[in-house]
């Protein structure tokens, strides 16, 4: 891993205010596995909605960004 | 944060954002025969590809739904963006570029269970269909592709070999299987995105036209991979700059391990397994030896 690239990675995805609800596509390829799901006012709201694709695919692998 | 709805203002056209909700609705397309199948109306089995070049034509639909815009807005946001800037396959909407995708998933997602049987007949297998948000990111970060059609990797398998001879003849038992359209071999010279990647990457194309990626690593291989996905995971901030403070010796220590594996893989020795940086095991953990 890269981890300059991973941290500008992380910073692209990480918003000035609030927070976001980042995947990981763990098939893509180094520095390339973020994808933004969604940005939230608060912490709790992203936590929800992290939740609730949780119960969609218990699989899924995600990051809270803020 | 997005602040336009395209939901209510659909692109006509030549891509301009119509005042009177305007440009083919996804009642219109399904009125042409179309539908979630991806192909054009009235029946005419033309791919987007093929109508965004004119040989199409009925559009797929341009509107968003208000319930997609909900959950999409904030990631189709950069997408925009690259949409106006004319990089990816003129002519097709933010909405359009949305269905497409969701369409590419669904079709993938109804495959998914047979390829995945197909591969593991094979050898022992992970699998996965890309989330359409993640489809929509690749999209963005690589333009190249035009629309979700173009992207050869929505679906994604991968095989974990105990050995290079088991990479081999996995590699050649996808081969006799499987048309393959495209392949990079990153495993004896990694990745040079990170210089430490390792793997045999595969693009196959099944008898209904997908192409998917298959991804075959040793066991090593995939260790190391797996560990690697661990520096995105910094809970406080105190963690984050650890990783600011040892980028360099992380990265170096990622490359150290890839180049030992490899080397005990071959045969070639020489090398030892490298030392982590002070710290790293607590915060982020290392890659174990085997």
């Amino acid at each position: 891993v890269d981890v300059k690239k991973a941290l500008a990675a992380m910073e692209k995805m990480t918003p000035k205010e609030g927070f976001n609800l980042v995947g990981v596509d763990d098939f893509e390829p180094p520095g390339e596995e973020l994808f933004l799901i969604g940005h939230f006012d608060t912490k709790d709201e992203a936590e929800a909605a992290k939740a609730e694709r949780l119960r969609e695919n218990p699989d899924a692998v995600m990051h809270i960004y803020g | 944060m997005a602040d336009f709805d395209e939901g209510a203002h659909p692109r006509d056209e030549k891509g301009r954002f119509s005042s009177d909700g305007g440009g083919p609705s996804a009642k219109d397309w399904a009125k042409a025969g179309g539908g979630s199948s991806g192909r054009a109306g009235g029946g005419n089995g033309l791919t987007v590809k093929e109508w965004a070049s004119g040989k199409r034509a009925e559009a797929p639909p341009g509107k968003m739904s208000s319930e997609d815009w909900k959950k999409m807005k904030d990631t189709v946001e950069g997408l925009k963006k690259t949409i106006d800037a004319g990089k990816l396959t003129p002519g097709v909407s933010l909405g359009q570029h949305v269905a497409i995708a969701k369409d590419m998933r669904d079709k993938h997602g109804a495959e998914f269970a047979q390829t995945k049987a197909d591969i593991k007949a094979l050898s022992p297998a992970d699998a996965s269909v890309k989330e359409t948000e993640s489809i929509l990111g690749k999209l963005d970060r690589k333009p190249k592709y035009g629309t979700a059609e173009g992207l050869q990797d929505t679906t994604g398998l991968r095989v974990v070999t105990k050995d290079l001879k088991g990479i081999e003849s996995t590699v050649a038992a996808i081969k006799d299987k499987f048309k393959v359209v495209a392949e990079d071999n990153y495993v004896h010279t990694p990745n040079k995105t990170d210089g430490a990647y390792r793997s045999h990457h595969l693009i196959i194309e099944t008898p209904s036209g997908l192409q998917k990626e298959i991804q075959v690593r040793t066991e090593a291989m995939n260790r190391h991979a797996e560990w690697s996905h661990a520096v995105y995971k910094p809970k406080t901030d105190e963690e984050k700059a650890f990783l600011e403070k040892h980028a360099d010796a992380i990265s170096a220590y990622s490359r150290g391990v890839s180049d030992h594996f490899h080397a005990l893989a071959t045969g070639r020795g020489g090398t030892k397994m490298p030392t982590p940086p002070a710290g790293l095991k607590e915060v982020f953990g290392v890659v174990s030896e085997k």
